[in-house]
């Protein structure tokens, strides 16, 4: 910058600086994020958006636990395995579904009604609108979706029927449902940079969820194991402290992998949009 | 380029394609500090295409620009720190008040104290006449509404360069004055960039002009010299009460006279001189006319063009071309 501009340099941040205002550090990587990440979570937790998600969870996945509680059909052994193998994989399965349907649309209602682009003319970054939302929509998620009703299942559980997990597999179990989460969420928002429209988004997020879940047992294991599918049976396992395959770790690894390379796409793709 | 040469915006050869259709061929635009800067141009001439790339919202397929010396693409941010910029159709988040919208905005430049900046919140609102909305959830906004909170959040960040995509467009008369003078109270402290189908208001608050079509400039001047017609002949209008063919005789005689056209309505002959030399036609013109003692002079001046003349002339010559 020449010497003359640095004299005109923002006359008016003088102008600010003069009535007190204190300007933003200055992050290219990552500008607003802080108050992209505000107003994202602002949507969940100052709305009522977080007391219906976790309304809908809490009924869906403990109202179907309960009743498998109460059902008189199991002995007590049995009944808190079934009850585990049910709300976990319900956790997992559900939830992902659950995931897709509420992010969809969640960058492309964005780009649509032209709020992206009012705020990447402010001085923020693409990348972190995009890191904003994914971390606003899971950790809302998270806590509706997952923690809530996990809590309120583990507590049950004793009351219910008088067992008693060991809370770290009960909490190992939870995990991998948060990661298969995370998958999801992740895999929305990236598919919301790739199309224009809500279709696709839906159809190929949820056409994922729904593989896993009816034609799993059609699927090489090779390649199950590169997959979130397996996570419902991993979830239970873990919780429930059963022998394992020696190969358990991979799909968490891959997934792991899988959330890196798409939040990658994500950035890159929204990096490149035209407004 | 940097500021020194008084240039806020600098633009050489910006062009820019979809998919094959060019919607900015090379442009070139310079645009000084503190002015008031009109953007003109039909739909699809080219205009929210280069204030969209001018904000880093989309990118050049070639040419470059700066703004205050930075370059669009490699230092957007820093340019963006220090634009304040309304899209044609402004949208906000529906869920927030007016108030929320601003703070929102506010927070991307600055990080406190708290009360100074509800202080400038409170100041922006009132100057674009939202205080009695300012906790309205902008759902029920109407487009007016819309449009003053567009001026409000684009003025939270006290810009040094207001980029303001067709300002007026969705406003009564009364808002559309309104706006017209929050920009030119606006002009001592920043630079103003707007595009605009309303010619009036250009005419009324723009110190230059640039007029784009089909995606090429086609005229880029201060406002009077576009207006007064630069670069062709100067015309005079004159307006004589009586019998004016002998004068007309002798005024159309002068080497300095490039043509003359009289119109007789309601005993009053109108001419349209067009001359040659500018000196010559004031210090001569009157003495001609008035020689002939019955006759009248009721107006003398030379005749400006409004905006919308030379804007259809431009477009209408470039368009057969």
């Amino acid at each position: 910058m020449t010497t003359e501009s640095k004299s005109v340099v923002n006359q008016e941040l003088i102008l600010a600086a003069r009535k007190g205002l204190v300007p933003v550090r200055q992050h290219n990587r990552l500008g607003g994020f802080g108050n992209m990440l505000r107003k994202e979570l602002g949507q969940w937790w100052g709305t009522r958006t977080w007391w219906v998600q976790a309304l809908i969870w809490v009924l869906l996945l403990n109202g179907v636990s309960t009743i498998v509680m109460l059902t008189e059909a199991f002995t007590p052994g049995e009944k808190l395995q079934e009850v585990v193998q049910t709300f976990l994989p319900m956790a997992v399965g559900i939830v992902g579904i659950g995931a897709v349907i509420t992010v969809q649309g969640a960058i492309i209602s964005e780009k649509e009604l032209g709020t992206a682009a009012w705020i990447m003319s402010k001085p923020s970054s693409r990348s972190a609108f995009i890191l904003a939302k994914i971390i606003a929509y899971t950790v809302g998620f998270s806590i509706c979706a997952i923690l809530i009703p996990s809590t309120i299942f583990y507590f049950e559980m004793r009351w219910l029927i008088s067992a008693s997990l060991p809370w770290m597999p009960f909490l190992a179990g939870v995990a991998v449902a948060l990661l298969n989460l995370l998958f999801y969420v992740i895999l929305t928002l990236t598919l919301d940079t790739l199309f224009s429209s809500r279709g696709p988004v839906a159809g190929i997020g949820i056409a994922i969820i729904m593989t896993g879940l009816l034609l799993k047992g059609f699927i090489p294991q090779q390649v199950l194991l590169l997959t979130p599918w397996l996570f419902p049976d991993l979830s239970g396992a873990l919780a429930l402290e059963m022998p394992l395959p020696s190969v358990w770790f991979v799909p968490i690894l891959a997934v792991s992998c899988w959330i890196i390379l798409m939040t990658a796409v994500a950035l890159w793709r929204f990096g490149r949009e035209e407004f | 380029m940097n500021t020194s040469n008084g240039n806020v915006i600098h633009t050489q050869g910006l062009s820019k394609a979809y998919k094959g259709v060019q919607a900015l061929h090379g442009l070139n635009l310079e645009v000084p500090r503190n002015s008031i800067y009109g953007f003109l141009g039909p739909n699809g001439a080219g205009k929210s295409t280069t204030i969209k790339m001018l904000l880093g919202l989309t990118r050049p397929t070639a040419g470059k620009a700066l703004v205050f010396g930075r370059d669009i693409n490699q230092e957007s941010l820093a340019v963006r720190r220090r634009v304040g910029y309304l899209a044609q159709d402004p949208r906000y988040y529906e869920h927030m008040t007016a108030r929320q919208t601003l703070r929102y905005t506010a927070r991307f430049f600055y990080r406190g104290p708290r009360d100074l900046m509800e202080a400038r919140i409170e100041e922006v609102l009132e100057l674009a006449g939202l205080e009695d909305k300012a906790d309205r959830s902008i759902k029920g906004f109407s487009g007016g509404e819309r449009q003053r909170l567009g001026i409000a959040q684009a003025q939270v960040n006290y810009p040094d360069l207001l980029i303001l995509d067709e300002p007026a467009a969705s406003l009564d008369p009364q808002g559309r004055h309104d706006v017209l003078t929050v920009m030119e109270t606006l002009r001592k402290y920043t630079t103003i960039f707007y595009s605009t189908h309303i010619l009036e208001d250009v005419q009324r608050v723009s110190d230059s002009v640039a007029i784009l079509n089909h995606g090429k400039l086609i005229a880029e001047a201060p406002i009077e010299e576009l207006l007064n017609g630069s670069g062709s002949a100067a015309v005079y209008a004159v307006t004589i009460k009586g019998d004016a063919s002998q004068a007309q005789k002798r005024v159309a005689g002068q080497p300095w006279v490039q043509s003359l056209s009289a119109e007789a309505n309601n005993g009053l002959t109108a001419w349209q001189v067009s001359v040659s030399d500018e000196e010559a036609a004031e210090d001569q013109m009157l003495y001609l006319i008035l020689e002939d003692r019955s006759l009248r002079v009721k107006s003398f001046g030379r005749k400006t063009h409004n905006l919308e003349e030379v804007f259809l002339n431009l477009v209408r010559e470039e368009n057969s071309k």
